[in-house]
């Protein structure tokens, strides 16, 4: 770098310092545009890893029979994206003997169906709106994950009235940690909780359900309950060894569609395109959400354009003066354009600090835990770059054009 | 040898009916090591001819050759730079850029040029040093008197030792006792092989120089060798028409009786008005010839 160019970030710097108010004034755009899209990027990011959690910890062996069908669209078209999801969760074309024939599909260890009955729970503190799942005696092997407490229903509890409650709702339900043995209504019977899952990894918009929040019943006692109406939300399997996992894909895939007569009408899905379905979503949303905070950018860099124009009107004089002195265009040019750069690249920073504080916010007051990394910051600082150098330019190039004489007679 | 050699220098602004002549066919010739006072009224082309001078204009027409090399076509950047390296410029006020301290204000041409940190500082105390105002250099200017802020602007003139200085009335507000202390170190300047021109309207000043010119409507119209130490012999005859001076406005009456001790010459603006005439009976001959 030249040493001129040096100097012209230490006067910038120093022109900040002299007019502190009036930077500040300057850069608010910026700042509330960088704060915008750290933040965005932040949480984007801190979902990201929930939700690949989640699923790590569900083990890369699970696959997923979901009913409907995911139509791969275009990945350039953000809204093509987001319609994929509400696709899945459609009607349900799943029935029991899809459960039967992914069971007995070679190379799954183990398989269960999920199926979601609505209604109320009544304990003693009253009633409550909960999801309540039917699933198979094997759903914690498939899932792999284990119960805190108690244990879970066997191949022989297919029709008893026993449930087994997610970790959050043990003292929601009934004000205690270890409710075993307690009981609560439902559809007109009387559940004893025999079972308390472990804590799941949880992760906001996840495809999957908060087993954290979630009731377990017998799959068989869920049918029951509803006169087998109840709708097959999905079908869990989970292969013998992660190597074989798209074998069994295959093979599954291949059983369905024999079994629906050809017709395409469900997915089964791995766990890595479950956590790309998921993070296509989060940016499809991600990038929504930025454009309209790119608009606050926009009116940050007018900001600063505006400022960086009055600032060459008042210093019209100086000019001159550097021009009769030696300064050629360009080096008048790099200093107006180095000084809308810093003063951007400052606001840049405050919004930096502001974004850490309102991650912080954020991460105490919601379930979202906001990660701000190394490619985080550094997408702040080439934002405010950027944002400096295209709307200095303007100004900087009518600096540099200046006629001297009449730039050192102006008053 | 001559430094600064121009011939039939022109200078027109505006178009049309709006044109003014600021230079008329200039022929000046200026030497190494000459300091050369300019007087003349406001409006004479005082300025236009130092700005033609110190390469912050191009001439209309005309040649301008600036150390034997002719400089009318070179580009704005190398203008720049011969500008940096060459001639120093000192202005009547504003010279100072108000957000640097003294020393980096006469350093700030060295930058331009590419000096590190080290050698500019070192340079610039010297050059403060030498105008003694070394004492001030962590100084802004808004903190220095008038005639402190001159010697600044001179140090800073000289930091990248050019061949010439430009002072455009340097003096020009400055009370007598600053006025004084700035001439000597131009005079200095001089002594040490620079070559200085001056535009003053104190006829003063003119004991300074070693030549001193007139110029009235863009026109150089007298061009008188003087003895450094005594007052131009055109420029005593005003001081003795117009005794005492003490303020601004009898500085001007004596300007202006400067130039009426001076002979008189058809100014520009009629000439111009003279081609004007010309030129539009040739378009109604040529009109004429048309219709034939």
């Amino acid at each position: 770098m030249s040493i001129s160019y040096r100097d012209d970030i230490y006067l910038a710097i120093r022109t900040i310092r002299f007019a502190k108010m009036r930077s500040l004034l300057t850069v608010l755009g910026i700042i509330i545009g960088i704060v915008s899209v750290v933040t965005i990027v932040s949480i984007s990011k801190g979902i990201e890893k929930q939700v690949s959690n989640q699923i790590n910890s569900a083990g890369k062996a699970l696959i997923q029979i979901k009913p409907g069908v995911l139509e791969k669209k275009n990945s350039s078209d953000i809204l093509g994206n987001l319609n994929s999801l509400s696709n899945i969760n459609s009607v349900s074309s799943l029935t029991q003997s899809d459960i039967n024939i992914v069971q007995s599909t070679p190379g799954v260890e183990a398989s269960s169906g999920i199926n979601i009955i609505s209604g109320q729970l009544s304990t003693t503190n009253g009633n409550f709106s909960e999801v309540v799942m039917g699933t198979g005696y094997q759903f914690p092997t498939v899932i792999n994950h284990q119960l805190a407490y108690g244990e879970y229903f066997d191949p022989y509890s297919d029709n008893i009235y026993q449930a087994v409650i997610g970790k959050n709702l043990a003292d929601k339900l009934f004000g205690t940690k270890i409710p075993l043995g307690q009981s609560f209504d439902f559809h007109g019977q009387t559940f004893i909780v025999r079972g308390i899952f472990k804590q799941f990894e949880s992760a906001p918009l996840s495809t999957t359900t908060d087993f954290n929040n979630a009731v377990f019943i017998p799959y068989q006692t869920a049918e029951n309950l509803t006169n087998n109406t109840a709708p097959i939300y999905e079908i869990l399997a989970k292969a013998s060894s992660v190597n074989n996992v798209d074998q069994v894909v295959n093979s599954i895939n291949k059983n369905l569609l024999k079994l629906h007569g050809g017709q395409q009408d469900f997915t089964v899905l791995k766990q890595s395109e479950s956590l790309a379905l998921t993070t296509s979503v989060l940016n499809s949303i991600t990038y929504l959400i930025g454009i309209v905070a790119s608009i606050a950018l926009l009116v940050g860099g007018v900001g600063i354009m505006n400022i960086t124009l009055v600032s060459i009107t008042e210093r019209t004089k100086e000019i001159g003066i550097r021009k009769a002195i030696g300064a050629t265009n360009t080096q008048i040019l790099m200093q107006f354009l180095i000084e809308s750069s810093v003063l951007s690249i400052f606001g840049g920073i405050l919004g930096v600090i502001l974004s850490f504080i309102v991650d912080y916010i954020i991460g105490a007051t919601t379930t979202l835990s906001p990660i701000i990394d190394i490619p985080t910051l550094a997408l702040a600082f080439i934002i405010s770059l950027l944002i400096g150098i295209l709307f200095g330019s303007i100004p900087a190039f009518k600096a540099a054009r200046k006629d001297p004489i009449q730039s050192l007679r102006y008053e | 040898m001559s430094i600064i050699n121009l011939k039939e220098v022109s200078k027109i602004y505006g178009f049309g009916d709006a044109t003014t002549v600021a230079l008329e066919e200039v022929d000046l010739s200026i030497d190494e090591n000459e300091f050369v006072a300019i007087m003349g009224p406001s409006g004479s082309g005082k300025s236009s001819l130092m700005n033609v001078i110190g390469l912050l204009d191009r001439p209309t027409y005309g040649k301008y050759m600036l150390n034997n090399r002719s400089v009318d076509r070179i580009r704005t950047a190398r203008r720049s730079k011969i500008r940096r390296d060459t001639i120093g410029f000192v202005f009547q006020s504003f010279n100072l850029l108000p957000r640097l301290n003294v020393l980096e204000n006469v350093a700030l041409p060295l930058s331009y040029k590419g000096v590190s940190l080290g050698r500019r500082t070192k340079l610039a105390e010297n050059m403060l040093e030498r105008v003694g105002m070394i004492d001030k250099k962590f100084f802004f200017p808004s903190q220095l008197s008038s005639g402190q802020v001159q010697c600044v602007a001179i140090a800073r003139a000289l930091i990248n030792n050019p061949k010439i200085i430009i002072a455009d009335e340097p003096t020009g507000n400055l009370d007598s006792v600053s006025s004084r202390l700035v001439m000597e170190l131009f005079a200095d300047i001089h002594k040490k092989g620079s070559t200085v021109l001056l535009v003053t309207h104190n006829p003063e000043i003119t004991r300074y120089a070693s030549r001193v010119l007139y110029m009235r409507d863009g026109s150089i119209m007298h061009d008188e060798d003087s003895q450094i130490g005594d007052v131009a012999e055109t420029a005593k005859k005003a001081i003795h028409r117009r005794a005492p001076r003490k303020t601004l406005d009898d500085d001007l009456a004596g300007i202006s009786a400067v130039m009426d001790a001076i002979p008189q010459k058809t100014s520009a603006k009629k000439r111009v008005n003279g081609k004007k005439k010309k030129l539009s009976k040739n378009k109604k001959a040529v009109a004429r010839r048309k219709k034939k």
